[in-house]
């Protein structure tokens, strides 16, 4: 976009410099052109049979695949499993393609009619949204759904089985439930893990009142424009435990409203005394949407700890990693399940992941599907962490590099209830975007200061009225 | 990586090969046939092209965004269903429409203002400075042209920067102001501040261009003008508004224009710091948030309103340059 009002400007001074200049700047202008469309030879794929029955399935061809992944570390592990797949079909090969700009871009693609072969979907929401456009390909005729629903962690497969056909494959997990501290505060302070929320805030209120950290959490939800994700997270992890899985399905599914008594009752009752208390969170309140959610864990790695507390998925131990390259899982830092708040939902644990989901009729991409659905398929990223199995029941724990992975697969298999990240299951509007009445976006200004809780909330109950209306 | 750069490396040789080709050889024709001929098709040999390069990529688009934005944002049975007004209506509605708007107007009321503003000021003060330290003092104002605006976001992010009491300041800003006991602001948090801090990122962007052009403008007057109000007794202050400022009107119009244009299609500074949170919201940042959403109904309404803010100012400006030229 800069570019363009700087060429605006540069032709105004061009045409009042010299008129003999224009036939040129023509001639640039299509040649940039030619060559913006002389770029994109994506290639329309090649319908293979799609009759009903079992999907053609082939050993050589070409596979084109779209994601969200652009960090290191993602992009590495995904490599490995491309690299395993390749090991067994050497003939197949498969063209990855990582954007942060992953969802304008899937849209527009599939809107020009050259959508990749495999998209993966890190939220269901946004798949859901393309099943109802109708450009999604069902996947029950190229998998075994039965080993599968058997296979990976329960009501995983329900998030993408839209009109009793399954429609995508999960590759990877992450946990969401989880809360990181340091071993080392805890024996400075004599603290112990909690087993119960009222442990856990019992905890906080002692270490607010003793002098080892400086407070008891650290709360980052600022992601660039993404911010206010890990707000919706905390929520999405109390309503779990306050008013258990089937009301969240509910409230997920926009039966339940935001402001309804259980809702916002259990936000007012869990959430807002921890956030709003400036005796609780590092930098008080106004910290919070500040925090770049991966700058604030370190504030519990350092030897004067600004606190001592930090809920977050598994995946932030890539940034603990980063901040401090030394620090050691199990001596260093540490981490424990979110304790539950009622006996009676058991251990729910919340989580997230990703999805491959097929767009053209390939029987190439149809092979890499089903062979991504055999469990022994993520041991390449397993191995390099930042990866959990969504097939837990049957993933072999020990491919795990470290205990940290190993423990979060145990509490992934040893959970009452498995839900997925709510936000990424609503409609995308309401529940993965910046704009004004997303479940980001209002509780952000909510905690910014900027409006009531009862009018944030108020808010996103109007905006998902209207985006299902 | 290598391969892409070669293959681009040909496209782009390739591209403006054939481009060269294609002009050469459609001139080469109507030379052939020559006489008349030639004289009537000449222009549009050359004018063509260029036409159909608008014509595809913005004659066309504009007409589709009207259609696009009397489609539904939701698909019912694979399909966006024609909804006529209805997105009209729902984003007339919307009160965020309106704050944008507004920001919009604050933006254009501030932005161009102050920057021209800043450019005259240098301008006027380094036309007084010897020809070597002018061109320095230039050079380093116009500097900022050359980031991009993510770029510049990027470094005043060090500026704005707000770290917990706790912790030292590390923002520039307000490190400066801890040196007199004042408490730290949350620049882009505070919605006093926050407009105007991101308005300032824009006006160190742009006092340089503004610089540029009315430095060629304090030049081009004739020195007769000023040497004969200094002979009838004005002061400096009086020949530069009474003698200079009259006489550079024109060009202080067009810097007017052409950064307020600019400035009605702000989006990037926006979107990579508050991304609209606390009542920043801008109409493009505000359209781009639908567009990314797949709502192109919405998203079309929205563009319309842009494009329909940003004409009449773009009619001005190629109107005042026409004058200009017809002077010249």
């Amino acid at each position: 976009m800069p570019g363009r009002e700087d060429d605006d400007r540069e032709l105004i001074v061009k045409i009042t410099r010299n008129r003999a200049w224009r036939p040129l700047t023509a001639a640039t202008a299509l040649a940039l052109v030619a060559v913006a469309c002389g770029g994109g030879d994506n290639g329309e794929a090649e319908n293979g049979d799609a009759g009903s029955g079992e999907a053609e399935l082939a050993e050589s061809g070409e596979v084109t695949m779209l994601h969200a992944f652009t960090g290191e570390e993602d992009l590495a592990g995904l490599n490995a499993i491309i690299d395993a797949f390749n090991e067994e079909y050497p003939d197949i090969e498969v063209l990855q393609e990582g954007s942060n700009d992953f969802e304008s871009l899937a849209r527009t693609r599939i809107g020009a009619s050259s959508a990749p072969d495999i998209i993966l979907h890190p939220q269901p929401g946004l798949l859901e949204g393309f099943y109802n456009q109708g450009v999604v390909q069902p996947v029950d005729n190229i998998v075994d759904v039965d080993q599968l629903e058997s296979d990976a962690v329960g009501g995983l497969l329900d998030l993408v089985t839209f009109g009793d056909e399954l429609y995508a494959v999960p590759v990877r997990l992450a946990l969401k439930s989880l809360v990181w501290y340091s071993p080392q505060t805890f024996e400075a302070g004599g603290y112990e893990v909690p087993e119960t929320w009222d442990e856990m805030m019992a905890l906080t209120d002692q270490m607010a009142s003793d002098d080892v950290v400086t407070a008891p959490w650290c709360i980052g939800i600022e992601s660039g424009d993404a911010t206010g994700w890990v707000a919706t997270d905390w929520v999405e992890d109390i309503l779990l435990r306050s008013i258990g899985p089937e009301a969240y399905d509910e409230w997920v599914a926009g039966e339940l409203a935001f402001s309804s008594d259980e809702v916002k009752g259990a936000i007012e009752e869990y959430l807002v005394p921890i956030w709003t208390n400036d005796d609780y969170v590092f930098g008080g309140q106004e910290q919070i949407a500040r925090a770049a959610f991966g700058d604030s864990v370190s504030g519990l790695l350092s030897d004067d700890p600004e606190c001592g507390l930090h809920r977050q998925a598994t995946f932030i131990e890539g940034f603990i990693e980063q901040n401090d390259p030394d620090a050691e899982f199990g001596t260093d830092y540490d981490f424990f399940y979110l304790p539950p708040i009622l006996e009676e939902y058991g251990n729910p644990v919340l989580g997230a992941g990703d999805f491959a989901a097929l767009y053209t009729e390939n029987p190439a991409a149809n092979t890499l599907i089903k062979w991504l659905t055999s469990p022994e398929a993520g041991e390449g990223w397993a191995a390099q962490g930042g990866f959990l199995s969504p097939y837990a029941p049957v993933f072999d724990g020990s491919v795990y590099p470290s205990d940290s992975s190993r423990r979060a697969s145990e509490i992934l298999a040893g959970a009452t209830s498995f839900r997925f990240d709510g936000s990424d299951t609503m409609p995308g509007d309401v529940g993965s975007s910046s704009q004004s009445g997303s479940f980001w976006i209002e509780m952000t200004d909510w905690i910014q200061g900027n409006q009531s809780l009862d009018d944030a909330l108020a808010n996103i109950d109007e905006l998902y009225a209207e985006v299902s209306g | 990586m290598g391969e892409t750069l070669l293959s681009g490396f040909i496209a782009i040789l390739a591209g403006v090969a054939g481009v060269f080709a294609v002009f050469w050889g459609l001139n080469a024709l109507t030379e052939r046939i020559g006489g008349t001929f030639e004289e009537k098709f000449k222009p549009w040999v050359f004018f063509g092209p260029a036409f159909l390069v608008v014509a595809v990529f913005l004659i066309y688009p504009f007409f589709d965004t009207i259609r696009a934005s009397m489609y539904a944002d939701r698909f019912v049975a694979g399909e966006r269903p024609f909804v006529g007004f209805e997105n009209y209506q729902s984003v007339l509605t919307d009160s965020e429409t309106w704050l944008s708007l507004l920001n919009n107007l604050q933006w254009i009321v501030v932005v161009p203002a102050l920057a021209v503003l800043v450019g005259l000021v240098v301008a006027v003060l380094a036309d007084r400075l010897p020809a070597k330290r002018e061109s320095i003092v230039k050079s380093v104002i116009f500097l900022p042209m050359a980031i991009s605006f993510v770029g510049a976001a990027a470094i005043f992010e060090l500026i704005y920067k707000i770290e917990p009491a706790s912790r030292d300041q590390t923002g520039v800003l307000n490190a400066f102001l801890g040196l007199f006991g004042i408490e730290s602001i949350s620049w882009y948090g505070n919605t006093l501040t926050n407009d105007f801090a991101l308005m300032a990122i824009m006006v160190w962007m742009q006092a340089g261009f503004a610089m540029v052009l009315l430095s060629a403008a304090i030049k081009g007057v004739p020195q007769e003008t000023i040497e004969a109000a200094h002979i009838d007794g004005a002061t400096e202050f009086q020949t530069f508004f009474r003698v200079v400022i009259p006489q550079i009107a024109s060009t202080i119009v067009v810097v007017l224009t052409t950064i307020l244009i600019l400035v009605l299609k702000i989006f990037d500074i926006v979107r990579v710091t508050t991304n609209g949170r606390g009542n920043t919201q801008v109409i493009a940042n505000y359209f781009y948030t639908f567009f990314e959403g797949g709502n192109y109904g919405r998203a079309g309404v929205v563009v319309l309103l842009l494009i329909f803010m940003t004409l009449p100012f773009m009619i001005i400006n190629v109107k005042r340059f026409r004058e200009q030229e017809a002077t010249r």
